[in-house]
């Protein structure tokens, strides 16, 4: 657990507006801030997409106690920040566990919630809300809810171009002088359905990657990687450390193909909780997870540090992506 | 050139004519598997959509083999007025006698290309035999059953036999968990537990129009508590069931829950 704003590490949403992060949601946590909407409210959001920077900005406009849970704290921990006043509680997904009896924690950090008398601004892991939403009552007991992200490629770039002094030299993909066509991939929809279909275009087209600014390209393709996540684009560009960056080394890490349900679900466990004790995973798996830990860091999608395994930031859209071909809750 | 007379003045087939046939035939055949092969492999990249798209498997392949066989016939059975009786007359006596089924089976099978009571994918009930549909032939149905048995079931078995679908063409499916416990268990408890186990499994799919429920029924002798919930992929139903008994069964032992004991041995032996 992490008391109030007291941590001064610079997290990658520092300096984003709120209502960057929040586009549309803006004017429903404004209602909450204000008291028209009595709330509780629930911000939620995906791994390292800017959560925390709402919460803080929560907590600054109510003056309002803070806590961040993490992984092991317990119900008490939470139920001691909810007193007669303004509240921010962040890390909400750490209060369950997937197993029989993980809610228990959940339903009475909900039931305080709802007796609390002052105004509860709660943060959660997007991917552990939807699981919640649909096996618990947890829009009952927290009705107010604001999504953050994604954030437009502009405010990327401009939070990168001035966040770091010294820039790479922005250069585009050689697509070789020798070719006559590229390969471009556009979507196609029908319905709900839409699918990137690879065609070839002439490399003289008017909109060929070569008559477009590098430095956009570069911006686009990492705003596009990230898909608008504030945290994950600014890890990516971290990750770059050559004298000068391409589009195409803007690339997230790859799982591995063989990815069976069973490492699929442990991921999707790690993608909702962003940190998790190795022990709830053992708890949860019931064996076999050293291996696969092992897997996922060779992959370079989390880190194992003692007994806390944490989700890479640059995995994210890898994780993502696995854990929802096998439509995994 | 070379002639082979048929059985009917008239008909003439040379080696030409032939070669064409047996050539058309072998193309339908290879570009049939192509096409379902590639239409599965493209059916395994999207579980959400993957019996939508196995759908089109059978379908392209009744188009594909009538189209060939159409190009066969069409420079075969240009007939006379004589000749086209005679052959109608042959068709009836073999249908008659030898092909009867056959031609059922194939009447069976564009039945199931246009009313689609199942679909390739789908977990069906044919009379006495369950499984997951893997093809659906001109003749034949082949179901792959839980004990990874492949049953090929004449699709004339349509007109007759109760077809049952339990996931009628959608990727999830529900699936029925029974546990029984004894008559003095605290049923509550052992509700949370079933719902529980239920909605943690790393099969589960749950939405509003996928909820998960556990009803209780009475017995005599003991309660039986029954979990409803949806699968994502419907071949993980017998791996779902599995996963929830057994870690609703830990939880009832470790909780305390009593389950129903067997009969006392006296009455048995009786």
């Amino acid at each position: 657990m992490t008391e109030s704003r007291s941590d001064a590490k610079q997290r990658p949403e520092d300096g984003v507006d709120p209502g960057a992060l929040l586009g549309d949601d803006h004017d429903a946590f404004e209602a909450v801030l204000t008291g028209d909407d009595p709330g509780p409210l629930a911000v939620v959001g995906q791994p390292y997409s800017g959560r925390h920077r709402v919460l803080d900005a929560a907590a600054e406009r109510l003056d309002a106690a803070q806590v961040e849970l993490g992984p092991g704290d317990g119900i008490e921990t939470a139920r001691r920040a909810l007193g007669d006043g303004p509240v921010v509680v962040g890390g909400c997904q750490h209060l369950y566990r997937r197993a029989v009896g993980g809610f228990d924690a959940l339903e009475l950090f909900l039931d305080a919630v709802a007796a609390a008398e002052g105004p509860v601004v709660t943060g959660w892991n997007c991917y552990a809300w939807t699981y919640l939403t649909a096996v618990r009552a947890v829009k009952r007991a927290v009705p107010t809810r604001v999504a953050v992200g994604p954030v437009a490629t502009a405010a990327i770039a401009e939070l990168i171009l001035g966040r770091y002094g010294q820039m790479p030299s922005f250069l585009t993909d050689d697509p070789g002088s020798d070719r006559l066509v590229t390969v471009r991939r556009y979507p196609v929809g029908w319905g709900d359905w839409t699918v990137s279909i690879p065609l070839p275009v002439p490399t003289s087209d008017g909109s060929d990657p070569d008559s477009a600014d590098p430095q956009d390209v570069v911006f686009e393709r990492l705003a596009a990687t990230a898909e608008g996540n504030v945290g994950v684009a600014t890890a990516l560009w971290e990750g770059q450390s050559g004298a000068a960056v391409r589009p195409s080394d803007i690339a997230p890490p790859e799982a591995s193909s063989d990815l069976d349900r069973e490492a699929a679900f442990c991921l999707r466990i790690i993608l909702s909780k962003e940190r998790v004790e190795r022990a709830e995973l053992d708890a949860v798996l019931g064996g076999g997870v050293d291996r696969l830990l092992a897997q996922f860091r060779r992959d370079g999608l989390v880190t194992v540090e003692e007994a806390t395994v944490t989700l890479e930031p640059t995995a994210v859209p890898t994780v993502v992506d696995a854990t929802d071909r096998g439509r995994i809750l | 050139m070379m002639l082979l007379q048929s059985g009917v003045e008239g008909l003439q087939l040379d080696p030409v004519v032939l070669g064409s046939a047996v050539a058309v035939l072998v193309s339908a055949y290879v570009l049939a598997r192509l096409t379902a092969f590639a239409l599965s492999a493209v059916a395994e990249q999207s579980p959400k959509r993957r019996i939508t798209i196995k759908m089109f498997i059978p379908i392209t392949a009744f188009c594909i083999y009538g189209t060939a066989v159409y190009l066969v016939l069409d420079p075969l059975l240009r007939l006379s007025t004589t000749q086209l009786v005679a052959a109608s007359g042959l068709l009836g006596a073999a249908l008659g006698f030898g092909l009867k089924d056959l031609f059922a089976g194939v009447i069976g099978g564009l039945v199931l290309v246009t009313e689609r009571p199942y679909q390739v994918g789908d977990k069906v009930t044919i009379g006495d035999h369950y499984g997951e549909v893997t093809g659906i032939g001109l003749r034949a149905t082949t179901l792959r059953t839980p004990d990874d048995t492949a049953v090929r079931v004449p699709n004339a078995s349509l007109f007759t036999a109760n077809v049952a679908n339990a996931n009628d063409g959608q990727p999830e499916m529900l699936v029925v968990v029974d546990v029984a416990v004894a008559a003095s268990a605290d049923i509550d408890r052992a509700t949370e537990i079933m719902q529980d186990a239920l909605v943690t499994s790393r099969y589960v799919y749950v939405d509003d129009a996928h909820p998960a429920v556990v009803r209780v029924e009475d017995g005599t002798y003991y309660r039986t508590i029954r979990g409803k919930a949806y699968v994502a992929d419907l071949r993980d139903e017998f791996a779902f069931s599995s996963d929830v008994t057994e870690r609703t069964l830990a939880a009832f032992e470790e909780r305390g829950i009593d389950t129903p004991e067997g009969p006392p041995l006296a009455a048995t032996a009786e």
